[in-house]
């Protein structure tokens, strides 16, 4: 529905923002959908029913997982629901997202002077800028607050534009405009129909365009005809009406005859209330910040894990963090029973059970870094218990290792590959479990999910010493090959 | 302004507890390395207590008023 945007007739006289009018709406969430309104708000957009769309992230959910990262997608790319009501002004922004900001930045400091002082692994401080980006984006201001902070400030928005008396003399005579032919589409004013009818003050501003008598009162010093003129729109609009002004001007040129300016009335109204609809485009805080003061609380316990982990007092790993951020948003969606706000929570519900189910990952990852290593070992000098990779490729090449006794080693990779190459001439037990990927143990493979494979030596002799390997992967390829004579 | 509905939503707040019994199982079991099974066993005698205190102050609290009244 075009309604002559004022952008598209000029430049504006008032400096307002460009009206929206006509617009197509922004997508937004639903305030009243099954979870976070996402699959509500995709919909209409997508043209297809909400319900499709919240199978298809159920389905994708379950089909790999994308589902949930795809909803948390729309949930941050959508706007908030529409107010229900725009009663009461839109709260100040909130200072807890300078107090996350300045807060992980001060983490970081700290991190960065701990590491210089004892030197903790660097992809410590990655994973918590990581972490408090991620708050900070989940904290982002909406659009509407964006397009807010950055426009300029409007001048005084004009009193809510009641629709126009256009009863009554011009008080100073205003541009002369032509006389435009009636149009009598339906809305010609019969004989019968007042002149200068004005609506009742509590009228509506949201009323769709008037199709109320417009106007056209003789003024005062004209006799007033016992019969109505037949010609009443052909009158020439020229009355400076505050309310008139203030449409010209939102419509960027002046008004031409009364459906013009009844179009004229209606995107000014149109304006206004989608100016207050930006203003209050969140509705009044039902209760606490729940959402912020969950994730002020994350960081806290998140900083305090860290201190307690570099200050080797008491060692907390981070599926404890996990465990405890989930306890924690699940805490405030237990509060937000009883005080709302539970939409803002959904989102850092679906995070941090993510975070807690990948926390054994993320656990390798903080132990032992992420890459592509080769290692060699010859003697049993360079030969470590345990080797541990987050994510990567891991080369343990134990083929010219000479043991006098037996040996125990455990071998753990996060995410990636893992190839060992182990003597021939001595007795080689091998233990492997995947989550998920394959395993090959010299002669064997399998390949599922959830796999626990265990090589004996079949014909194992007692004057060998013997050498056990176990090894855990919990997504990836697991290879153990065994090298006879020394050539390989 | 019409006063908010109080109602608890009985789904966020089972929602809710789940989230607390997920997140403190994992989070006990993996500070303290004790199994899942027995890390949630705590976690519902802690949450059993607290409840309960809660409960009985609660039927306490009500008793008095009634005598007062």
């Amino acid at each position: 529905m075009a309604i002559g945007p004022a952008a598209e007739n000029g430049a504006m006289t008032s400096g307002n923002p460009a009206p929206i009018v006509g617009e197509r709406p922004p997508p937004r969430r639903v305030a009243d959908g099954r979870v976070a309104g996402v699959a509500g708000g995709l919909g209409p957009i997508l043209g297809i029913q909400p319900g499709l769309v919240r199978f298809g992230f159920i389905l994708l959910t379950f089909i790999g997982g994308a589902g949930m990262l795809l909803y948390l997608g729309g949930w941050l790319l959508l706007l908030p629901p529409e107010p229900t009501t725009t009663t009461g002004a839109r709260p100040a922004r909130r200072p807890t997202l300078l107090v996350i900001i300045g807060g992980g930045l001060l983490t970081l400091g700290i991190l960065v002077g701990l590491a210089t002082l004892n030197g903790i692994d660097w992809t410590t401080g990655i994973i918590v800028a990581l972490l408090f980006a991620g708050i900070v984006v989940l904290n982002r201001p909406s659009a509407a607050a964006r397009s807010r902070l950055a426009a300029p400030p409007a001048p005084q928005t004009p009193p809510p534009p009641q629709p126009p008396p256009f009863a009554g003399p011009p008080p100073s005579p205003g541009p002369a405009v032509p006389p435009a032919p009636a149009e009598t589409e339906g809305t010609a004013p019969t004989p019968s129909e007042p002149l200068a009818a004005t609506p009742p003050a509590d009228e509506p501003r949201s009323a769709p365009p008037p199709p109320e008598p417009l106007a056209a009162t003789p003024p005062a010093d004209e006799p007033r005809s016992a019969t109505p003129s037949p010609e009443p729109l052909a009158e020439p609009l020229a009355i400076a009406d505050p309310a008139l002004g203030a449409m010209e001007a939102n419509l960027g040129r002046p008004i031409d005859d009364r459906d013009d300016q009844g179009r004229a009335h209606w995107a000014l109204t149109r304006t206004i209330d989608e100016t207050s609809l930006a203003e209050s485009n969140h509705p009044p805080a039902a209760g606490p910040p729940l959402a912020s003061l969950t994730l002020a609380a994350l960081a806290v316990v998140t900083g305090l894990a860290l201190v307690l982990n570099t200050l080797a007092t008491v060692p907390v790993g981070v599926t404890t963090v996990a465990g405890i951020g989930v306890a924690l948003v699940g805490l405030a969606v237990a509060i937000s029973a009883f005080t709302g706000g539970t939409g803002r929570l959904i989102p850092l519900a679906v995070l941090s059970l993510l975070t807690l189910a990948a926390a054994p990952i993320l656990s390798l990852i903080v132990d032992g870094g992420a890459g592509s290593r080769s290692i060699t070992v010859t003697s049993v000098d360079q030969l470590q218990s345990d080797y541990r990779l987050g994510v990567g490729y891991l080369e343990l090449d134990l083929g010219r290792l000479a043991i006098i006794e037996d040996t125990d080693i455990e071998v753990e990779v996060g995410v990636g590959s893992l190839e060992i190459t182990v003597p021939g001439e001595v007795n080689v037990e091998l233990r492997a479990s995947n989550e998920v990927g394959s395993i090959w143990l010299i002669d064997r493979e399998e390949t599922g999910i959830d796999l626990t494979f265990t090589r004996l030596p079949g014909d194992a002799d007692p004057d060998r010493p013997t050498l056990r390997i176990h090894t855990d992967m919990r997504i990836g390829d697991t290879s153990v090959y065994q090298r006879f004579g020394t050539d390989g | 302004m019409a006063e908010p509905d109080r109602t608890p939503r009985t789904s966020v707040l089972l929602f809710g507890l789940l989230l607390i019994g997920i997140g403190g199982t994992s989070a006990l079991a993996a500070q303290t390395g004790l199994s899942t099974v027995q890390s949630a066993s705590i976690l519902l005698l802690v949450c059993g207590a607290v409840l309960l205190s809660f409960l009985i102050d609660r039927t306490r609290a009500a008793g008095g008023r009634d005598h007062v009244d």
